[in-house]
């Protein structure tokens, strides 16, 4: 009997032996002499909504419940070498997202390799040009915008201080590419680093140009479409001290579109972004004109789809929810935009300072129609107007007066007040033949600091006018629990509408955790009608009620 | 140092080869239709779904009608007022005039054209799926999928016969359809005949310009046989065999009949009766006809 228990221990011991030392042995088979084998990162998205139908505010039946889109890029690097897939998923995809979005797939695969001053990128990349008067290829997942390049680009630094990058592929068009191909080529010199001379020289100048050609076919019976069509432009950087300075010039030749109703006119833009800063005051100007500037890589391409190039917004981006209830989207046919934002720092141990100084911020942005004179008679060129370059067109597109004040009162309590008077002419932005909408908008956020990690923090919105569904407020209280949970709770209240029964709540609840790489939120609640944009690229959101899941991680 | 400038400049040239197309005459030269011929071609119809507050309909309108001054009789347009952007303004003094038909709406919303934005149309009606968005086209395609459908062998003949009473208003219609083919699959076939109204001046947003004195061209008015029509099949085609079908229709003195500040004047010399056939099942339109209410 003990001889079978010590053989029974000696045969365990034996296993444990064999078996520890196989995986000793696999493991180091995996990597006999330890080599660099690489880095593998990524990240995952995964957003769901299960909808509720609620037709007093216009959300529609959904017949599939739940609709979910999920994103997983898996990047490997090892050395000079970098290759990745984006894995991406809309089963089907959320309300509000472009149809095309359905299905799964990997749309965005690459690989690139940096051999001294060469790089090369073959696959899907993302890139811009200057401002992206020429090309702006990128993602914007909240617009459901991803216009990325398949094809092959080179980066190359011939001389110290020079740029030149070249690239030639086709555009995302959901899980495929559209019918245009598009070629481009940039170069950019920094003359502080070209010319030994300037190096020590206070005044640092940037110079670059780029050109942009995209090719599609002319199928058109009736039309002589061009296949070929060019956009180019120059630009310029100028820093010295707290002073700089930019512009950047683009000219498209003949280039009908839908955007454009078959329009042969020429296009072109200027803009010019100047800001100067010292400890405690900022100032900046920006101004654009932008003229037949829309550029796509397909002619009959609508809403956010395969664009080539961006007009830059120069309107302040609001993110408090009624301030951006009226947000201004860029106006490719043409537009005269500006803006200029003046940011004081009252002094600390002042009387309007306080213990801990006050901030002030003064934003005044705006848009109006080119000045233009309609072709009377025969217009055998197709090219419908003339502009006057240095004039203003009558109509109001845009206008923002916004002035913020900042304080901190003591270690617990801050908050901010602003007050906006915004006009919106939302039947050259969103419905034609809507008015225009005046409104004035007045913001508190209360911020009450409980612990190191734990914070209560108030908004306090209320947006008045008297077009469209006049008046509104939204109050928001949110609670940080401490650095891992949050919840928040929120209103948004039309109590202002002329017709009574369309007083509606859009209430939301989030509860969030985050721990590290991960975050979960989760919320429940009514989201209006309305266009959501970013950097003045927009699109439309319906009307939806019910609870949403969005997940995010990364490795 | 040679290399160093050799990778550059390969990079502009071959950028700089991909040269600009300047187009000075945008307008291809026009083709010529043969009336004379007594062989039956196939005519293609283009609904532009449109209205009058949609600000870039009027570009759609070129394109359409461009379609027919380049290929004639070919092509018969008709303009479908529907959805968001033709609903009248009940107030002040633009917009008032309502052009919408229940059948126009009806197909609007059945296709969901105006649901993805105007301006939009059809070709034929084809691509046509529950599911998709296929056969929704943006007007910068519709010179092409013209084209491809020109280029079809006709399948169905159509003659209109009309007897206008003027001084009644009222008109009898005779349809003709004849199928070329027993071996045409699918179906049933449908016909549906629909009066339009050409050149009807009123208000118009274009490109953001309100334009009271617009000029609205082939305007749906009235469909004589109902939304969908009436089957010219039930079993198996015969070919060549005419199917005679007759209407009767009394045109009102204004659309909508009721008249009031929406309303727009019928001008008999100015309107067009248009016959197509189509497959009930993939609602694809194989033939289609129009004459002039007067001749």
């Amino acid at each position: 009997m003990r001889k079978i228990y010590l053989k029974s221990i000696t045969l365990t011991a034996f296993i444990t032996a064999v078996l520890y030392s196989n995986s000793s042995v696999a493991q180091l088979n995996l990597n006999p002499n330890n080599l660099n084998l690489g880095e593998v990162h990524g990240n995952f998205e995964a957003n769901a909504q299960y909808y509720i139908p609620d037709s007093t505010i216009g959300a529609a039946e959904v017949p599939e419940k739940m609709l979910v889109n999920g994103y997983a890029n898996i990047i490997y690097t090892k050395g000079k070498f970098t290759a990745g897939i984006r894995y991406e998923s809309y089963l089907n995809g959320l309300q509000g997202y472009p149809s095309g979005f359905k299905g799964t797939g990997i749309p965005y695969r690459f690989a690139t390799y940096k051999a001294d001053e060469l790089e090369v990128t073959v696959g899907s990349f993302y890139e811009q040009f200057g401002n992206g008067l020429t090309i702006r290829c990128y993602e914007q997942r909240s617009l459901g915008l991803d216009n990325a390049l398949d094809g092959i680009r080179l980066k190359y630094k011939p001389f110290k201080g020079v740029y030149l990058k070249g690239l030639v592929g086709k555009q995302r068009s959901f899980f495929t590419t559209g019918p245009g191909l598009v070629r481009g080529f940039d170069g950019e010199i920094q003359l502080n680093e070209a010319f030994a001379k300037l190096a020590d020289k206070k005044t640092v100048i940037t110079l670059g140009g780029s050109f942009v050609s995209k090719f599609q076919t002319d199928a058109d019976p009736t039309l002589v479409l061009p296949q070929n069509v060019g956009n180019s432009a120059g630009r310029f950087s100028i820093t010295r001290n707290n002073f700089q300075m930019n512009g950047e010039y683009a000219y498209k030749i003949n280039d009908p579109s839908q955007d454009n109703g078959f329009n042969y006119k020429y296009g072109d833009a200027i803009l010019l972004q100047a800001n100067y800063a010292v400890k405690g005051f900022a100032i900046s100007l920006n101004g654009s004109r932008i003229d037949n500037m829309s550029f796509r890589s397909d002619r009959t391409a609508q809403l956010t789809n395969l664009l080539i190039n961006y007009v830059p917004a120069l309107s302040k981006q609001h993110t408090y929810s009624l301030l951006a209830f009226y947000p201004y989207a860029s106006q490719a046919r043409g537009e005269i935009e500006y803006s200029t934002e003046v940011k004081y720092k009252i002094k600390k141990e002042t009387a309007l300072g306080g213990k801990y100084g006050t901030e002030i911020t003064i934003n005044y942005s705006g848009a109006n129609s080119l000045d233009t004179t309609r072709i009377k008679g025969e217009d055998r060129g197709h090219l419908g107007y003339t502009s006057n370059y240095l004039g203003v067109g009558k109509e109001v597109y845009f206008r923002d007066l916004y002035i913020e004040i900042t304080k901190k009162i003591n270690k617990t309590w801050k908050g901010s007040l602003i007050y906006a008077h915004q006009i919106y002419n939302k039947s050259i932005i969103q419905k034609p033949g809507s008015p225009s909408i005046h409104s004035n908008i007045v913001v508190a956020d209360i911020t009450y600091k409980l612990k190191p990690t734990s914070a209560l923090r108030l908004e306090l919105q209320n947006l008045q006018t008297k077009q469209d569904h006049q008046d509104w407020a939204y109050v928001l209280l949110e609670y940080t629990i401490n650095e891992n949970w949050f919840i928040a709770a929120g209103d948004q209240y039309n109590y202002g509408n002329e017709h009574v029964k369309e007083r509606y709540h859009y209430y939301l609840v989030n509860v969030g955790y985050a721990k590290k790489a991960n975050r979960i939120t989760l919320s429940y609640g009514k989201q209006r009608e309305g266009i959501f944009c970013v950097g003045g690229v927009c699109r439309n959101v319906p009307a939806s009620n019910g609870f949403s899941l969005s997940i995010t991680s990364s490795f | 140092m040679k290399k160093t400038v050799f990778i550059p400049l390969t990079f502009v040239l071959a950028i700089g080869l991909t040269s600009c197309d300047f187009v000075n005459i945008p307008d291809q030269p026009g083709s010529v239709i043969d009336t004379t011929s007594s062989t039956v071609v196939r005519k293609v119809l283009v609904e532009d779904y449109t209205g009058h507050k949609c600000t870039a309909c009027p570009a759609a309108a070129i394109v359409a009608n461009s379609l027919t001054a380049t290929n004639g009789e070919n092509v018969v347009v008709i303009g479908v007022h529907a959805g968001f952007f033709a609903s009248p303004t009940t107030s002040g003094t633009q917009y008032l005039e309502d052009f919408r038909t229940s059948a126009g709406t009806t197909y609007d919303t059945y296709f969901g054209i105006s649901n993805i934005g105007n301006p939009n149309g059809m070709i034929n009606r084809k691509y046509y799926t529950s599911s998709t968005t296929a056969h929704v086209l943006a007007y910068g395609t519709w010179a092409t999928e013209v084209a491809v459908e020109l280029a079809k062998p006709a399948l169905a003949k159509l003659e209109i016969v009309n007897s206008y009473n003027t001084s009644t208003q009222m008109l009898t219609c005779n349809v003709n359809s004849t199928f070329l083919y027993d071996t045409l699959t699918g179906g049933p076939y449908k016909l549906i005949v629909m009066a339009t109204q050409d050149s009807i001046a009123a208000d118009q947003l274009d490109a953001g310009l309100y334009v009271p004195g617009y000029i609205h061209r082939h305007v749906l008015r009235a469909n004589l046989n109902g939304v969908w029509g009436e089957d010219l099949t039930t079993g198996a085609i015969i070919a060549n065999l005419a199917i005679n079908k007759s209407y009767s229709y009394t045109f009102p003195a204004t659309y909508p009949s009721s008249g009031g500040t929406s309303a727009t004047s019928f001008v008999a010399s100015r309107c067009h009766i248009v016959a197509f056939i189509y497959n009930d099942v993939t609602k694809e339109v194989i033939q289609v006809e129009e004459v002039k209410l007067i001749p």
